[in-house]
């Protein structure tokens, strides 16, 4: 069962390296060479294909080497991004100009001819030729875009799973669930069995091998009940809870677990560590066409917390994954604020289109 | 004669119970006394109801189960003993298991029935041997481990050159920098941290413990829960007639108290 997870695992990872791979690209590039090659073999009452191939491939390979690996050695954070840069932004429109130019100078080489002439004696076609040039590097720049904020996102969602994993096997967390189950057991059977599916559901969001990005908010609420039963169970009176989702929200689009770091912030440093404990409440509305999510908690509040978790502080990471994750997904159409509950606790509100995201995918798990 | 009583620390309530029922098993005669579910209330309810045996979970809100044994270790009046400690972990987590065999045991959770009536053999066996000892030795013997594990909760750590201090004025704050050789005690109050040089006190958010593992221990000692005082800066120790010690400065007019903790530290050579 292991071995196969793991080898389900590697075949995941390597085809994630192919699919975001520069190579992949050339490999892209290269067949649209061929395919413009034809094409315009085919348009110029069938001129010298070999010509034809040489221009294509010269220019498509420059641009290629440019905008992807050169822009990757000058500005590797832009690989999974839109950058809010103008330099940029003139690094690629220079990429394309000067990777037409090597590409006709190359075709020229081939030729024997110069593709300047032009200008004097046909200067629309050199103006085709350029506009055709500009027009499929903007199209292969954004496609290539999108498939690898697609990967970044999928990417994200996967490190949210880890996390969750990991807080959930953290020492201190499992084995407490595992002595109150053990109790549970001896004293209410039924409250054990609930307990122990919970338990189930809860594993099987976090290991199972679904690769989605994206949920129904139901089932995000799902998840959270099932973390918030199981604490409750452990931490009895002290902890209460509400999750409010009303219905005409249930099927609306979510990125996956991305409420669930919010609560166990909540839970771990909010009304832990106090002796009275408090309640969490989690809602989703809809104002416009955007849907709010708020996690308040009428804990200790961040303030006060720092005693607790100066030596752990994941809080701070879960909230900072948190606004990457929403950044990826929804550029500047999402936000993500923290504010002092009153009159204790901590209040995050998650703002974020009611559209899912563009170029949402829903994997197989296998392929 | 008196039952011998327990107290129950604990902030997880089914697993409070779960103990108490094991205990009802392994020795009926035990009274619980109270179950309270915070390190703080374990201290205070300690003091009150004096048992002769405490539970203590380690990781609890407000007070862990290990600064709650040493606050009411610091406590307890002298020539008064500690109740018999037991910690309650549900992992090992401060490496309890080289405490075995000694004062202070510790049971792991979930509780094994047969685990734990080793444990209440031992209690049993130690309440008798209390019964003929002088309670100051065992007072010392328990305290000495006491903070032995609260040394090993804190891993020492580089140490501190500067304490960075921030201080709010009319015009904005300000951040000082103290070195660390001109600072005379730490002393903690509510949420901050006092730092006191000669003619200056600073406030920091840093908890007591982590500056602790950042100081030399050969240079500030603890000598409260909430005061570290540098050792040259000590002037005299006084003792009064009911046990209390208190500390005169060189540099400074306030006196300090020491708990009966960190007593052991002050003893004419």
């Amino acid at each position: 069962m292991r071995h196969h997870q793991s080898q389900d695992f590697h075949r995941r990872l390597s085809h994630q390296k192919w699919h975001a791979s520069p190579w992949r690209r050339l490999f892209f590039v290269s067949f649209f060479s061929v395919l413009i090659s034809f094409i315009l073999w085919g348009i110029s009452n069938h001129a010298a294909l070999d010509v034809q191939l040489v221009y294509s491939f010269g220019t498509g390979v420059s641009i290629w080497f440019l905008t992807d690996i050169m822009r990757h050695h000058f500005f590797p954070s832009t690989d999974g991004a839109w950058s809010r840069s103008w330099k940029v932004w003139a690094f690629i429109a220079v990429s394309i100009v000067i990777g037409f130019i090597t590409g006709m100078l190359i075709g020229d080489w081939y030729a024997g001819w110069s593709t300047l002439d032009l200008l004097q004696f046909a200067p629309e076609k050199l103006a085709g030729l350029i506009v055709m040039c500009v027009a499929i590097s903007i199209g292969f720049i954004t496609f290539f875009y999108q498939q690898n904020r697609l990967q970044v996102a999928e990417q994200q969602a996967t490190e949210s799973k880890l996390q969750l994993l990991q807080s959930q096997l953290e020492p201190h967390m499992l084995f407490n669930t595992l002595a109150n189950l053990r109790v549970l057991i001896d004293l209410d059977s039924v409250r054990a069995q609930a307990m122990l599916d919970r338990i189930i559901d809860y594993l099987r969001a976090t290991l199972g091998a679904s690769r989605v990005t994206s949920h129904a908010l139901s089932l995000e609420f799902d998840r959270l009940d099932d973390y918030l039963a199981l604490m409750q169970i452990r931490m009895g009176p002290r902890l209460r809870y509400t999750l409010d989702l009303p219905d005409d929200l249930k099927a609306t689009p979510c990125p996956a677990l991305i409420l669930q770091p919010m609560v166990e912030n909540a839970v771990l440093h909010g009304l832990e560590p106090s002796a009275v404990g408090g309640e969490v409440c989690v809602t989703a509305r809809q104002v416009d066409k955007k849907i709010i999510l708020t996690v308040t908690d009428s804990g200790l509040g961040f303030e006060n917390t720092q005693d607790q978790t100066s030596s752990e502080s994941n809080s701070g990471f879960g909230l900072e994954q948190l606004s990457e994750r929403l950044e990826t997904l929804y550029a500047d159409q999402a936000s993500v604020e923290i504010t002092a509950n009153s009159p204790s606790g901590t209040c995050v509100t998650i703002t974020m289109p009611l559209t899912a995201p563009t170029n949402e995918t829903n994997h197989c798990p296998y392929c | 004669m008196k039952p011998i009583t327990a107290l129950i620390a604990e902030d997880e309530p089914l697993l409070a119970e779960a103990l108490k029922r094991e205990l009802a098993k392994a020795w009926p005669e035990l009274e619980i006394c109270a179950i309270v579910g915070d390190g703080q209330s374990a201290v205070d309810l300690a003091l009150k109801l004096q048992p002769d045996i405490l539970f203590l979970d380690i990781q609890m809100p407000v007070l862990t189960g290990l600064e709650a044994a040493s606050s009411l270790a610091s406590s307890l009046p002298a020539p008064q003993d500690l109740p018999l400690l037991v910690f309650v972990t549900a992992f090992d987590q401060y490496a309890v298991q080289a405490f075995e065999n000694q004062a202070i045991d510790y049971v792991l959770k979930p509780v094994r029935p047969e685990r734990l009536s080793k444990t209440v053999a031992r209690l049993k066996a130690r309440l008798q041997e209390r019964a003929s000892s002088d309670p100051v030795d065992s007072y010392d013997q328990t305290a000495a481990q006491l903070r032995d594990l609260l040394l090993a909760a804190t891993p020492q750590q580089a140490s501190l050159s500067m304490i960075q201090a921030s201080r709010q004025t009319s015009t904005g704050h300000t951040i000082h920098m103290i070195p660390i050789e001109e600072v005379i005690y730490f002393e903690a109050a509510d949420k901050y941290i006092r730092v006191l040089t000669q003619d200056q006190e600073y406030l920091i958010r840093t908890p007591l413990k982590d500056l602790l593992a950042q100081l030399d221990p050969n240079v500030f000692w603890q000598v409260h829960r909430g005061t570290v005082v540098r050792v040259t800066s000590i002037a005299s120790v006084h003792r009064d007639e009911s046990f209390k010690v208190s500390l005169k400065l060189r540099q400074r007019t306030e006196t300090l108290a020491v708990s009966r903790l960190y007593g052991h530290l002050f003893k004419a050579m």
